[in-house]
């Protein structure tokens, strides 16, 4: 009685703590959703370039959407309403269908500045006379009430002569007016939201927005409508994890619920079983957003997952149990293994958080702080509150026929290494590429959404993401001067077919220098009449006509030169926010390239360019980033591997018993290494993760099985253990490779197979330990 | 339906614009339009009258214009100089010798817009199809018959007072559109005798409206 008071009172004092924890972290916890946390930091500027391509830059804000389900006019008249209703809306910079030719007006008050046609020929009577010879056959076509109203003012078109040049250079084809792909069964749109590409609340607002949109311009049932691009990804993302993770929870949930009770047999044990693994999660959470401020979304997915290895620690406590042991005796008794497994998972943990990522530094943090938390509950806590009235699993005649049937033989010294060596060879022999280069496999984007993506992208002509060039100024104007300079020699690669085009900052804004150039070429008012007067000759304008253009170019010559301060927060300024970035102090100057057939070319450009000019091959410089990124966390992980050994050292004290308690888990790694490669399967960061994750379970049962020895009651309550350890850890990863998430997926096929083998080699290396020391004694 | 018209193979083109006031043009719109019903493609010679208030004189195009079914249409200028629009959907082209594409929105252009309809809706027959842009009305006289095309979109009527359609028998001579801000009508004279169009007095008789 008096016990059950006292246990009670444990009870209650650690429910109170967790109520302060969650009340703690729920105040706390900033849930952030960056996937850049996920990347490997830069090491050079270059490399800076392509995470800032990744998360904020204009190509991440960048919604690709193709509507679909209808024919062409249907369709031509739907992405007008749909442009039409996102008009103005504030999630939205700009939204582009191919059908926009209204200038913004400081390109009407600009135009004598702004157009690149004024390089070419000046405002001299010949110029004139061809232009009005022009627009009297527009005045005959069917476009003269179009362009009626714009000759008196602008009668070298000199605004549409601007638009022109600042369309796409590479755009899709116009069907009916707007954008379609070339097999002309979609029609394309282009959106800039106003949230960057890894704001997934941002985005899901500007997604809801754009559904809205669309629902309300939709005509007919079958026409739909895709959506690609890194925001769109973010979004997804969020909520396909949120889901899959509710889901994958309440059934892993479950499945452990009903596995304890069947190992148990007392629903009171797996509420307190619960206990330890709660408080991991809880210290965790706090100890994260302590030390980061922001948790991500995805650190607390997988951290869920990596945890479920502390649920191990209170099952090798209650499969010990027995009438007559004390639960804390029991628990004192276990205490150097458990301590070891908890001991060395933590280090092997220790590796990412020196990784340098800041997504795996958090995981590791969660993990570590999670596992010796439950660690040191299960052998402080858990036992005063159990009770000891519990059946010794050691008796149960099932037990004993599993262990029976599980018995396989010991493998014998040459079969193992046979079995390395087979492994090793499968692994170096394999096929296909041993490491994930490409950084994209980083990102949890399902395969068929990122090909949906590059078949859009290349549909609407965005530029050629892998290309590009920087050139680094002091200031804005001095880029834009080099920029101009460098452009006669772009234009030469256009010429020759090296590239089909190129895209910058000078293109939409020229220099101030090269607009005062432009200002000192317009002629004087009495200049520009005896100009005019000559080029009208013989030609049916009425005197008089072509007033407002000599007031405009007269107020032209006066303008003070347009520099990027004066756009505001137009979607010019946040296009030319993308090509010029602030950089050391200075200006890096982005050249976007489109099409390049010869990247050859680009290197011998950028030799004659300038030594302020470098070309960026994006896909070479990811590579490094990840290469680097993986030697890195192998360097720490051998580290690790180096200390874990010295920790078991520490614990067992003789080196045979360590190489039996460390075989298993080597094999296993090595064998699931060997079956990813054969499967064709490239490895990446989460395959590292999941190995080390699936070496600590294997550790754990290896450590558990040596404790045990030769006895064998002992054998049988461990087994116990380790049986219902291994099968709820296996149920877990097995839903989890149900994920359609593929990074969650190959986690779970990556745990489940390790598991399933290192519980396997765990207990046939145990046994001829087992045998050989019967054989002894 | 379309089938079954006795004039379906022939080409607009080969029609004179005065044959004899036949057996289809009866007294109503009804009778008028199946007997000015046509199976694209179809290509008939124009020439067009057009004023601006930026020029002191009428300009005049002639080329020929080309049917190729409903919504598309080519206006192929060859005096005094070359110039293709092509109209197909929403989108119109205009293409000249030397100088970059131009593309507009349909949109844009009311006048091409209402003209192309009425065009592809008296070729269809499609009564329906008028109807559901303008308000028809239709007279009848010794020198012929008129169909005047009043839109009754805000949009067009903004831009177009109407389109009058003036022909013969079962061919339209000139159709004439009258531009709602008050400025001067363009006249298009269609069919082979446009070659005399310069004659003002032929060019009235053709185009005036029918009281």
């Amino acid at each position: 009685m008096n016990g059950g008071i006292r246990a009670a009172a444990w009870l209650g004092l650690w429910l109170l703590a967790l109520l302060l924890l969650s009340g703690t972290v729920a105040q706390s916890l900033r849930l952030g959703s960056d996937l850049r946390l996920f990347l490997p930091g830069a090491g050079t500027p270059e490399q800076q370039l392509v995470l800032d391509g990744i998360g904020e830059g204009p190509a991440s804000r960048m919604l690709l959407i193709a509507l679909s389900g209808a024919d062409r006019p249907a369709l031509a008249a739907l992405s007008q309403r749909l442009v039409d209703g996102l008009r103005g809306n504030p999630a939205f910079l700009r939204v582009d269908n191919g059908s926009a030719d209204t200038a913004p007006d400081f390109v009407t008050e600009y135009r004598y500045l702004l157009s690149p046609a004024m390089d070419r020929r000046p405002l001299d009577a010949a110029t004139l006379k061809q232009a009005l010879a022009n627009r009297l056959q527009d005045l005959a076509s069917p476009a003269a009430p179009v362009l009626e109203p714009l000759i008196p003012a602008d009668p070298t078109l000199e605004v549409l002569a601007i638009a022109e040049s600042w369309a796409a250079r590479r755009a899709p084809q116009h069907i009916g007016g707007v954008w379609f792909d070339a097999a002309g069964r979609r029609t394309l749109l282009v959106a800039q939201t106003h949230a960057g590409g890894f704001d997934p609340d941002g985005q899901q607002h500007a997604l809801a927005a754009l559904d809205a949109a669309f629902l309300a311009a939709r005509t007919e049932e079958t026409m739909r409508m895709t959506i690609s691009g890194p925001g769109r990804f973010s979004a997804l993302m969020k909520e396909r994890t949120q889901r899959e993770a509710t889901w994958l929870g309440s059934a892993a949930t479950a499945g452990l619920l009903l596995l304890l009770f069947v190992a148990y047999r007392r629903p009171r044990v797996l509420l307190l079983a619960a206990l330890p693994i709660a408080s991991a999660a809880l210290a965790g959470l706090a100890s994260v957003s302590l030390v980061y401020g922001d948790v991500h979304a995805i650190t607390l997915a997988f951290g869920f997952t990596l945890i479920g290895v502390a649920q191990d620690y209170p099952i090798h406590l209650l499969s010990h149990q027995r009438r007559g042991l004390a639960p804390l005796a029991n628990a004192s008794a276990l205490w150097r293994t458990l301590a070891t497994g908890v001991v060395s998972t933590c280090v092997a943990y220790l590796a990412f958080l020196a990784s340098g990522v800041t997504g795996l530094a958090q995981l590791a943090c969660f993990t570590i702080v999670g596992l010796a938390v439950a660690g040191l509950s299960t052998r402080y806590l858990l036992p005063r509150i159990i009770g000891e009235d519990f059946a010794d699993t050691a008796d149960g005649a099932r037990l004993v026929r599993a262990e029976r049937r599980l018995s396989l033989p010991a493998p014998p010294l040459a079969l193992q290494f046979g079995i390395v060596a087979i492994c090793v060879a499968a692994m170096l022999l394999a096929p296909g590429p041993f490491w994930e280069n490409d950084l994209g496999a980083l990102t949890p984007v399902p395969r068929e959404l990122l090909e949906q993506d590059a078949d859009l992208r290349g549909e609407i002509g965005a530029p050629d993401v892998r290309y590009l060039a920087v050139i680094t100024a002091a200031t804005t104007e001095h880029a834009l001067q080099r920029l101009e300079a460098v452009t006669p020699g772009l234009e030469s690669l256009v010429g020759t077919g090296d590239i089909a085009g190129f895209d910058h900052a000078a293109r939409y804004l020229p220099s101030q220098s090269r607009q005062r150039q432009r200002q000192q070429r317009l002629p004087a008012a009495e200049g520009l009449e005896a100009a005019l007067t000559v080029a009208q000759q013989d030609l049916p304008f009425r005197t008089g006509v072509f007033s407002p253009f000599m007031a405009d170019v007269a107020r032209a010559r006066t303008l003070p030169p347009l520099d990027p301060a004066a756009l505001g927060d137009s979607a010019l300024s946040s296009l030319l926010e993308g090509f010029l970035r602030p950089r050391d102090g200075g200006i890096a100057a982005l050249v976007a390239f489109s099409g390049v057939a010869n990247p050859q070319a680009l290197e011998r450009w950028v030799a004659t360019a300038g030594d302020d000019a470098t070309v960026i091959d994006l896909k070479r410089e990811s590579i490094e980033l990840v290469v680097r990124q993986r030697e890195r966390i192998l360097l720490c992980l051998a580290i690790a591997v180096l200390m874990l050994t010295l920790v078991v050292r520490t614990s067992l004290g003789d080196w045979r018993r360590v190489a039996r308690v460390l075989a298993p888990m080597m094999l296993t790694t090595l064998a699931v290494v060997a079956v990813l490669r054969v499967a064709g399967v490239a490895l990446d960061l989460f395959h590292l993760i999941s190995l080390v994750l699936a070496a600590g379970l294997g550790l754990d049962y290896a450590l558990f099985f040596e404790r045990a020895g030769a006895d064998r009651d002992e054998r049988l309550r461990t087994l116990h253990g380790i049986l219902v350890c291994a099968l709820s850890t296996w149920m877990v990863f097995l839903l989890l490779s149900l994920s359609s998430i593929p990074v969650l997926q190959s986690i779970g096929v990556t745990v489940s197979l390790g598991v399933f083998l290192n519980f396997l080699l765990a207990l046939a290396m145990s046994r001829s330990d087992a045998q050989a020391g019967r054989a002894r004694g | 339906m379309i089938s079954g018209r006795v004039s379906a193979t022939l080409l607009w083109l080969a029609l004179a614009p005065f044959a004899a006031a036949g057996e289809a043009a009866g007294g109503s719109v009804d009778s008028l339009l199946a007997a000015l019903a046509r199976e694209p493609p179809q290509s008939i010679a124009f020439t067009e009258f057009r004023s601006s208030p930026l020029l002191d004189r009428a300009l005049v195009v002639t080329g020929t214009l080309e049917y190729a079914g409903p919504g598309r249409l080519a206006r192929i200028v060859t005096s005094p100089h070359t110039e293709r629009t092509d109209i197909d959907g929403d989108e119109v082209r205009i293409q000249r010798a030397n100088q970059a594409e131009r593309r507009f929105s349909l949109r844009r252009m009311p006048e091409l817009g209402g003209l192309l309809t009425g065009f592809t809706a008296l070729l269809a027959g499609d009564r329906a199809a008028l109807e559901r842009e303008f308000v028809l009305a239709y007279t009848e006289g010794a020198t012929g018959w008129q169909l005047v095309l009043t839109p009754h979109g805000s949009r067009a009527r903004a831009r177009i007072e109407n389109i009058r359609v003036r022909g013969a028998g079962d061919a339209p001579a000139c159709i004439v559109t009258t531009p709602a801000k008050g400025g001067a009508p363009t006249e298009l004279l269609l069919g082979a005798m446009n070659a005399d169009a310069g004659d003002a007095d032929l060019r009235a008789a053709r185009c005036a409206p029918l009281l």
